[in-house]
């Protein structure tokens, strides 16, 4: 099995006119492919496979990641913590829901190297990862309190600066259609009828409505393409951290 | 193992890519597409072991409507063998209301409807959003692969298969559509949904009546019966031209006349193996010592109601029911007062027998089916309610005396069982 692994190496033949041809394993391909957000074809997305998933756990205190590591992946007895028993369809729903991909190109060319790609992470015989990841997140959501701003900027330097960029201006972020934040959050809720909600200020509101965002990304009622942070990836008091960086004026 | 796992243990050179402008001198590097099939994931998750005398044994499926999955009944071993899950939506509540088995396309279908409970409390998810639509799946026998879905209307009820499994027919039992439009009958009315069984595609939708729920479909697929919980009514929907036409036809006398309160509350459809009887099973909204609930029978030869072949004497309000197999009675699941009721198919038309369960034989029976075996499975929902949401089950009951003989646990408010032999 996976003959192909060894034979990697790069096979250089000289072709007709001076061309060198290299033989790769199309897992090589699909490493690529795996940081390329042109992938799905979409103008726009912006997001690539590795914006979200790194290939082995970060360090404790590192960047955090909303998806869960992909060595070991295509080994898991199930995934999206049991609501999935099939790789493609675990995948399908990154690339559709967050990539704005379209389903049936999973089947092609691309989807094939990235399907290779996941494989070689998780060779015959290996157990690295391949347990099923357990995600938890709260269905339901309420105003988290008054966090700590500084620790929110740090929270936020691992968790949202690889898309969302520098909190205030936005600089650096990942793509013009990632919110500027968290400008863009208080200029559409902070003249909302928050008591319509049940909320008793209007602080508490916005604590809440971050809050919701960040635990169901686009999910459970909300949209866009935003990833969902869970329990295990952000605890409650980051959370509540975060949220003390959204402030109406 | 899954039988459709595919080891190609072949070489195969699938693409070239350039790098940089095909000219003389370029670097080209040529990509070897390893030796298993894309996407055939190392695990197998097929729940179907052959082995050997098992592949044309019967399995019973049923969907939890409260916990995204089906499970998977080995009727001859006596246990559950697989909660297989089988929604599409992230994060939310999926949850499959009636289900079908085609085993000659190798395919299962169910429509996902995702209730105005499941949506959690937020301040976004408070706005309202609560009416998303429901989806149609269809997953591979073998391993529940996803092999197509299609948008359906919001909350689908029932889902039924044409004769020739070409066509799936969705009833939307949407209460929420018939409050949101008070005194506006046509705005009111949930539709019948037809996908094309082969493409997925959503090829018509008709305005039928409000909150129409259980269907059945004539042996030759031309017309829809549906109960339209709402109107208390039976809507006969033809569906074999290209110009669909709906006839409603009172239960008693005239339509609801506020569709959110009906009197009779049509809900569950049970077809005569000769197509020529529907029985309806009402469950009345307010049910009282006189309307425990209405069961009668629906003469597709006329389109009209059979007084003569009815009843409200039953200890509980009726639900899906099935025919015995000498075709003599009809044995109808019971619930608030739990039990089973045997009435005569022929006439004259009587109540032959009734029954009660303990809460341990069965928590509020939904529906009964005569098991390939011969034995009747009940569906028993459990308790499922806003404080505890408990596993169901499938209690098997003797042909003859009802009792109770067996039980498979299934999962959280399971509405329904189909029979089907295993993948071919
Ligand atoms: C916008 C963020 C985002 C992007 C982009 C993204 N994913 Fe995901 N992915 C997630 C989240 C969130 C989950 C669900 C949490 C989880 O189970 O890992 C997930 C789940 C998965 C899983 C299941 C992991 C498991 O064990 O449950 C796989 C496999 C996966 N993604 C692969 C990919 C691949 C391959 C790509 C690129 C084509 C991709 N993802 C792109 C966020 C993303
Ligand atoms: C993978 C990229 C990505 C990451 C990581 C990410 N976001 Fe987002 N976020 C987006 C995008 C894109 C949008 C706009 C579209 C949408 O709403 O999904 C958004 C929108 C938002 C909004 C709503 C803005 C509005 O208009 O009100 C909030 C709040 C938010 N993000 C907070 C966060 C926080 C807090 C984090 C870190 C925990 C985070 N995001 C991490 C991509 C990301």
């Amino acid at each position: 099995m996976k003959t192909w692994m060894g034979a990697v190496a790069l096979a250089c033949a000289t072709l007709s006119c001076g061309d060198t041809e290299r033989v790769e394993p199309l897992a090589a391909r699909g490493a690529l492919l795996a940081s390329d957000p042109r992938i799905t074809r979409s103008q726009y997305n912006a997001f690539a496979c590795l914006t979200c998933h790194s290939v082995d756990d970060p360090p404790a205190g590192g960047r955090v990641y909303p998806g869960a590591s992909l060595r070991g992946a295509a080994r898991r007895p199930t995934y999206w913590s049991g609501e999935v028993t099939h790789l493609r369809e675990a995948v399908e729903r990154c690339w559709t829901g967050f990539m704005r991909g379209v389903a049936t190109d999973l089947d092609g060319p691309d989807g094939q190297a990235l399907s290779a790609w996941l494989d070689s992470l998780a060779p015959e015989g290996s157990t690295a990862g391949t347990a099923a990841v357990t995600r938890t997140y709260p269905r339901v959501v309420r105003d988290p309190g008054v966090g700590d701003r500084t620790r929110g900027l740090a929270v936020w330097g691992r968790a949202c600066a690889s898309c969302h960029g520098a909190v205030g201006t936005g600089a650096g972020r990942i793509g013009p259609l990632t919110s500027v934040l968290p400008r863009d959050t208080l200029a559409e809720h902070c003249d909302d009828n928050f008591t319509d909600v049940g909320y008793a200020d209007l602080q508490a509101y916005l604590r809440a409505s971050v809050t919701e965002k960040t635990r169901h990304g686009s999910f459970l009622g909300y949209a866009g393409v935003m990833p969902p942070f869970a329990n295990e990836t952000l605890t409650d008091d980051e959370v509540r951290d975060l949220a003390a960086l959204f402030v109406c004026p | 193992m899954n039988p459709t796992r595919r080891c190609v243990r072949s070489f195969r050179l699938l693409l070239v890519l350039a790098v940089g402008a095909a000219g003389c001198g370029d670097e080209i590097t040529r990509y070897v597409a390893p030796d298993a099939s894309p996407w055939s994931a190392a695990t197998s998750n097929s729940w179907y072991a052959p082995d050997g005398g098992t592949r044309d044994a019967w399995f019973g499926f049923v969907s939890n409507s409260l916990m995204n999955s089906i499970s998977v009944l080995d009727l001859r071993a006596g246990r559950t063998i697989a909660t297989l899950p089988v929604g599409v939506v992230p994060l939310a509540e999926n949850g499959p209301h009636h289900l079908a088995v085609d085993r000659a396309a190798g395919a299962v279908f169910t429509p996902l409807s995702f209730p105005p409970a499941s949506i959690p409390t937020g301040p976004h998810a408070a706005h309202g959003s609560s009416t998303r639509p429901g989806v149609l799946v269809k997953r591979a026998l073998d391993d529940f692969r996803l092999l197509g879905r299609a948008d359906v209307d919001a909350n689908p009820g029932d889902m039924v298969l044409s004769p020739d499994r070409t066509r799936v027919f969705v009833s939307h039992y949407d209460l929420v559509r018939a409050q949101a439009h008070p005194g506006d009958r046509e705005a009111q009315k949930s539709a019948l949904v037809i996908v094309d069984a082969r493409t997925m595609q959503r090829t018509r939708t008709i305005p039928v009546c409000v909150a129409a729920h259980g269907m059945v479909v004539s042996p030759d697929g031309n017309t829809v019966y549906m109960a339209c919980y709402g109107d208390d009514a039976i809507a006969v929907v033809s569906v074999g031209t290209d110009t669909p036409t709906v006839n409603l036809v009172p239960v008693r006398g005239q339509l609801a006349s506020n569709p959110t309160a009906p009197t009779w509350g049509p809900y569950a459809l049970t077809p005569s193996p000769d197509g020529r009887t529907v029985w309806v099973s009402c469950s009345p909204p307010n049910p009282s010592a006189g309307n425990r609930g209405l069961f009668i029978a629906f003469d597709t030869t006329t389109n009209t109601f059979d007084t003569s072949r009815a009843t409200t004497g039953l200890i509980g309000t009726p639900y899906f029911a099935t025919y015995a197999a000498d075709g003599a009675s009809i044995v109808v699941p019971l619930q608030g007062r739990d039990g089973v009721a045997r009435v005569s198919a022929a006439p004259p038309f009587r109540v032959m027998s009734q029954q009660a369960f303990t809460s341990e034989e069965c928590t509020l029976p939904h529906q009964l089916s005569r098991g390939p075996d011969g034995r009747y499975y009940l569906v028993c929902e459990g308790i499922h309610d806003r404080v505890r949401q408990e596993r169901g089950w499938v209690a098997v009951l003797d042909p003859d005396s009802l009792a109770v003989t067996g039980r498979f646990d299934v999962g959280v408010f399971p509405d329904a069982i189909y029979f089907s032999q295993g993948p071919q």
